[in-house]
């Protein structure tokens, strides 16, 4: 089954907190497919509020999207943008 | 001890949180951790019952949480809903029920103490913030698993009121619904802080950053808010009061109600009665030796049960002899109440235990099964023993029924002494031995145990499921174990009064004495020594520093004359108001 990667940074200001990560975690949970995000040699499901809060990502953090399954690569590229524009909160 | 103070006005500085003034009577929230349950499950089979448990608890609390919020509040509901309904919280507490075997309030509890570390362990004040209101929500599961709507905490006459807190997180405040809380005064914080900007979106006057929170107000006395000037005046005087209500109505708003000093202020201090306050412990749970907590003056139950539970041989004397020669030397001067294994024959394999009693609370447990398996009891007496000379040890025994029980503890403690002392040792005088009373034919019969016994503990939590034969384990009958219950009174009373001739010590140990107002029941009741769980010491502090014995005698007296618990529950709440 095709599996999809991609890196993005944490820009806005809080970093992945409890508004950024309910944000995320809906978003992926839209997608049929299995979403992970991962940082250093820390992994969650993206579909979960709790695994993503305790990746505890500051400002400034260097996460991995995966996912695979269906829309893998969608999933991968919407989440990436969310990312990528701070949650919708950049001043 | 001062007998009564009347606290006049003081200006308390702190930083302007969010505009406006107001005025009203203080409500202080203390932490308010719930007593969870530590069970281990019955039978390996149950771990799916308690994953049901689990489940219906979310939906309970999720449903709560959607219909009580106000509309400030809406924008964290959704992160709330996500962390109650959380696939990997799910995972997780069901790990601890199916692979550690632990019943869901306790799996829960160490789940969610887990993540909270994790998140505070970050460095960063915003996760660990996160941790805060994960345990918050976690104390809506425990309430939802245990039968009860989660308590929001209410001002005696339900008027609206000045909350004052360590910190208000959003899931705490989430608890009130608009109208309820004039103001707010918190002692963390900052002008940009979180509790700030609630404030700000709600429209409530606060003032953070008072580092004299919580000493600066008790239940009831009067606060005056300025969150203009950042500043908090105790009973404020008839002149500030009118000039709050007179700039309110320049700007046109409704006055808040509650501007009258009326009875509320003048709240006593304790009576001058010294009621020693104590510790529960779990040896072997990792906390227990960790630190001597601030504030508590012994241990007045250190449970030994974690330390032979989930293993395949008996616990060693050696290993024994070091945990408690360490928890002795920990607390010494302070009197340490080290309780043999209070355990059931089907909880240890390696007993060949394969008890098949339908009743597991009514069959060998306690001193009952310890005296038929001396391999059980006497390592943990010799243990003991040798590590008296570390501290002040008493020894408690739990679930005795007769006298001749008593006796033959005794008879193995000095048979046990002469043996250290063949061996070269010279152990310390023996310990005092109490009994725990749980069987109600104990608190009936304590006056003929006073010859044999040097102390009682009253265990609220058993004595209640005996009392009422209603099984602990058993969420239908919940409300029967409620240690209101009068007849419950009556018999601590018996075993206060039994004692008292002899000047024999009566302390409690059950849930009740964790309960702040429970606590002040028995002390209404005689008894001068709680034991309480770490996380209610000072709430429970707090709750008697409040009340006079004057109050709380005829209290009891009526009490024990109601019909039932849930009376009993009602009248005392209505005449001591919020304590807890």
């Amino acid at each position: 089954m095709s599996r999809f990667c991609a890196s993005f940074t944490i820009v806005n200001r809080r970093g992945l907190h409890a508004r950024a990560a309910t944000r995320l975690v809906q978003l992926a949970s839209r997608f049929g497919c299995d979403i992970s995000v991962r940082r250093q040699e820390q992994e969650a499901n993206a579909k979960s509020v709790m695994g993503v809060l305790l990746l505890c990502c500051g400002p400034g953090t260097q996460v991995e999207i995966c996912a695979r399954g269906p829309e893998a690569e969608a999933a991968v590229t919407e989440l990436g943008a969310l990312i990528e524009e701070g949650f919708g909160e950049l001043d | 001890m001062e007998s009564s103070t009347e606290r006049g006005r003081e200006v308390f500085g702190g930083l302007p949180g969010s505009p406006g003034v107001a005025v009203g009577p203080a409500l202080v929230l203390s932490s308010r951790r719930a007593i969870v349950p530590r069970r281990w499950l019955r039978r390996s089979g149950d771990g799916a019952e308690e994953l049901r448990r689990f489940d219906a608890a979310v939906e309970v609390a999720a449903r709560e949480l959607e219909a009580e919020a106000g509309e400030a509040a809406s924008t964290f509901k959704s992160v709330y809903r996500l962390m109650l309904q959380d696939p990997l919280l799910r995972e997780e507490v069901a790990r601890e029920i199916e692979g550690e075997q632990r019943a869901v309030e306790w799996a829960l509890e160490v789940v969610v103490a887990r993540f909270a570390e994790r998140l505070r362990g970050s460095g960063d004040a915003y996760f660990g913030e996160r941790g805060d209101e994960l345990e918050l929500l976690a104390e809506r599961l425990q309430a939802a698993l245990q039968g009860e709507v989660w308590p929001a905490p209410r001002a005696s006459d339900g008027g609206p009121v000045v909350l004052v807190a360590g910190e208000l997180s959003p899931a705490a405040l989430v608890r009130f619904r608009p109208g309820e809380v004039l103001a707010l005064v918190t002692r963390a914080g900052t002008p940009t802080s979180h509790t700030s900007i609630i404030a700000r979106a709600l429209g409530l006057p606060a003032v953070v950053g008072v580092q004299e929170v919580p000493r600066l107000a008790r239940d009831g006395e009067l606060l005056l808010v300025d969150g203009d000037r950042g500043q908090v005046v105790r009973c404020p005087s008839l002149a500030e009061q009118q000039e709050v209500e007179r700039a309110a109505e320049q700007r046109g708003a409704a006055v808040p109600a509650a501007t009258t000093a009326g009875g509320a202020l003048g709240a006593t201090t304790a009576c001058g009665v010294e009621v020693a306050l104590l510790a529960n412990l779990d040896l072997g749970a990792a906390e227990a030796l960790d630190a001597r907590p601030r504030g508590a003056q012994g241990v007045g139950l250190a449970r030994t049960e974690l330390l032979a539970l989930r293993r395949t041989s008996p616990p060693a004397e050696p290993e024994q002899h070091a945990t408690y020669a360490r928890l002795l030397r920990q607390w010494a001067p302070l009197p340490v109440t080290l309780r043999t294994f209070d355990l059931g024959g089907d909880e240890l394999p390696w007993l060949g235990g394969s008890s098949t009693a339908q009743n597991p609370a009514l069959g060998l447990r306690g001193l009952r099964l310890a005296l038929r398996r001396p391999e059980l009891l006497r390592p943990q007496l010799r243990a003991a023993l040798r590590a008296a000379s570390e501290g002040h040890l008493r020894l408690l025994l739990p679930m005795v029924t007769s006298v001749e029980e008593v006796r033959a503890v005794r008879r193995h403690l000095s048979e046990l002494q002469a043996e250290l002392q063949q061996e070269g040792m010279a152990p310390a005088p023996l310990p005092p031995v109490g009994v725990m009373v749980e069987v109600p034919a104990v608190a009936l019969l304590a006056r003929a145990f006073t010859e044999d016994v040097d102390f009682f503990s009253v265990g609220t939590n058993d004595l209640l499921q005996y009392l009422y034969a209603a099984d602990r384990g058993c969420p239908e009958l919940a409300a029967l174990g409620s240690h209101y219950s009068p007849a419950l009174l009556k018999l601590v009373r018996a075993v206060v009064d039994a004692a008292r001739p002899r000047g024999l010590p009566v302390s409690v140990c059950g849930a009740m004495a964790s309960d702040p107002l429970g606590a002040a029941l028995l002390v209404g009741l005689g008894v001068r020594a709680l034991s309480v769980e770490l996380g209610a010491l000072e709430r429970v502090r707090a709750a008697l520093s409040g009340l006079t014995l004057a109050t709380l005698a005829p209290l009891v007296a009526e009490l024990s004359e109601l019909g039932s618990a849930e009376q009993a529950h009602r009248v005392a709440r209505a005449r001591l108001g919020p304590i807890s």
